[in-house]
């Protein structure tokens, strides 16, 4: 249904079928099913750095996230065959791995960017941010003080909030998979973004004086 | 044509432009929005700046050089718990427990006869538990708890006796009978475990059968109807043993001679002269009443209250 004012998508979040699972996908699950190991290295392969992509954005801490990874992958073998195609693969596990990272932020506070590698040192061995497909062409604004203060910003911020602004702004998950993820409305999805990026533009606009 | 469309319904569409969230209509209005107006513009540059800090932080704190030798140590390291998983599976476990029958019988009959042990003991627990009433524990419990209906006190110089209530009179179903009975008068002034004590001859020194067995029974209907107020030790109630004696006494008084009218001198006799003094017989039949009651033991009333006539129960204690 859309919204001829706003052109507002309200889907709802369950409604997706096997349709969404692409058919090589979808034997990769069913040989993950039947106990096929290189099956499990295969999926394991494919997705272990979004996860830990994900889990360290969400918890700061490289042994944490890695750790965390683990165990989202062992769930995800030990659950495979209740996978209903309700989503596609990735989403899933995206799911998973937000369930996994707030239980495990009940009994852990974050040490946010302790163990954080510098900016200068990513600079030294990656090169310039400029060569990097995924930064957007107002680079110039996103100087590694504002990534610093905008990523500090980011952490005060709710679970939720930050979970959402993540999904959206690194992983590039749509609204629709994103409240998926959350097992929440699209409505929802919208108002934590906007919320989030109300706090972090603020901080934006305090940074420019 | 394209539709205006002024800045608050342009805000509402900056983060789901920036996004790609929005649809190809709303778009091209949101462009034409943006052609003029600044601000918007600006609030979109900055929601863009935002995902561009965001995206540069996380690739700068993923960025470790050991990241991928760490996912691939993650990734064999997983492959393994697995695997052992695999083989540590009720399911496999259960297979391999079958597979060898020698073992079963063992560790089924192993829990069921813990399980017997463990009803068996429950079982005697619970008869334990439960107490007799002419069981130690009972008794102890009973003399634990002085002044309650199971375990009665006797009367002494600070309590206060029971009292019969207002109303409560006995009308002794027999003539020239005196009635001993014993009981308990409890907290609540009811009479329980009332007993008759048998009247007893005084030369004879036997059981003396005056009293009819239908008069013993009506009296003692009546005792156990008879409501009292409790006996109180420092204001609470408390049990008492007591014994009640009950009486119904006939009093015959003798010929008096009556008082004569004395007249006045000078003043005319009433009825004529000659008239003969009338004698006055007066013939008492009441039931009387009697307390007895301890040395020193209060009187919960005065002795008026204890002496109305018609009041024929009273308890006696001893």
């Amino acid at each position: 249904m859309q919204s001829p004012a706003t052109g507002e998508l309200v889907k709802n979040a369950g409604a997706i079928s096997w349709s969404h699972v692409e058919s090589g996908e979808a034997a990769l699950i069913a040989r993950c099913a039947s106990g096929d190991e290189a099956a499990y290295a295969e999926l394991v392969g494919a997705h272990q750095r979004m996860v830990y992509g994900l889990a360290l954005n969400l918890l700061g801490d490289p042994d944490e996230a890695l750790d965390l990874s683990q165990e989202v992958f062992l769930r995800v073998f030990r659950t495979l065959s209740r996978f209903r195609g309700q989503s596609a693969l990735r989403t899933w596990i995206y799911r998973i791995v937000i369930n996994q990272a707030r239980n495990r932020q009940r009994w852990w506070r974050r040490r946010r960017r302790g163990d954080q590698v510098s900016l200068d040192e990513y600079l030294g061995t990656f090169g310039d941010v400029a060569s990097r497909q995924d930064v957007l062409p107002d680079r110039q604004l996103a100087s590694k003080e504002t990534a610093a203060r905008i990523w500090q910003a980011l952490d005060r911020l709710p679970f939720d909030q930050r979970t959402a602004l993540i999904l959206r702004e690194i992983d590039g998950l749509r609204y629709e998979e994103i409240a998926f993820t959350l097992d929440v409305a699209i409505g929802t999805v919208k108002s934590r973004l906007t919320r989030a990026r109300q706090a972090l533009r603020a901080e934006l606009q305090e940074l420019r004086g | 044509m394209i539709p205006y469309l002024g800045c608050d319904g342009a805000r509402g569409m900056l983060e789901a432009s920036a996004d790609g969230e929005l649809g190809v209509h709303d778009q091209v209005v949101l462009e034409a929005h943006l052609r003029w107006c600044d601000t918007c513009r600006a609030r979109l540059m900055d929601v863009r700046a935002l995902g561009s800090a965001l995206r540069l932080g996380a690739a700068a704190s993923g960025a470790g050089q050991g990241r991928a030798a760490s996912l691939a140590a993650m990734q064999d390291e997983l492959l393994m718990r697995i695997r052992a998983e695999r083989e540590q599976s009720l399911p496999v476990r259960c297979r391999a427990a079958l597979a060898d029958t020698r073992y079963l019988w063992p560790a089924l009959g192993a829990p069921l006869a813990v399980v017997l042990c463990l009803c068996a003991a429950t079982m005697v627990n619970r008869s334990v538990r439960s107490e007799r009433p002419g069981s130690m524990a009972a008794i102890l419990s009973v003399l634990a708890s002085p002044g309650s209906d199971r375990n009665p006190l006797f009367l002494d110089s600070a309590m206060l006796a029971p009292r019969p209530l207002a109303g409560s009179a006995l009308d002794i179903p027999a003539d020239e009978a005196e009635f001993a009975v014993a009981a308990v008068v409890t907290r609540e002034g009811r009479v329980v475990n009332y007993e008759l004590l048998q009247p007893v001859h005084e030369q004879t020194g036997r059981p003396s059968a005056a009293a009819q067995p239908d008069d013993i029974t009506a009296l003692l209907e009546l005792v156990r109807r008879s409501r009292f107020e409790p006996a109180l030790v420092g204001g609470d109630p408390v049990a008492v043993n007591v014994v009640w004696l009950l009486a119904r006494t006939t009093v015959k008084a003798s010929a008096v001679a009556g008082s004569r009218r004395r007249r006045r001198p000078g003043q005319r006799r009433a009825g004529g002269a000659g008239a003969s003094p009338r004698a006055l017989v007066t013939l008492l039949s009441e039931s009387v009443a009697r307390m007895i009651t301890p040395r020193g033991a209060r009187s919960p009333s005065s002795a008026s209250s204890n002496c109305s006539a018609r009041e024929s129960g009273i308890p006696s204690f001893g």
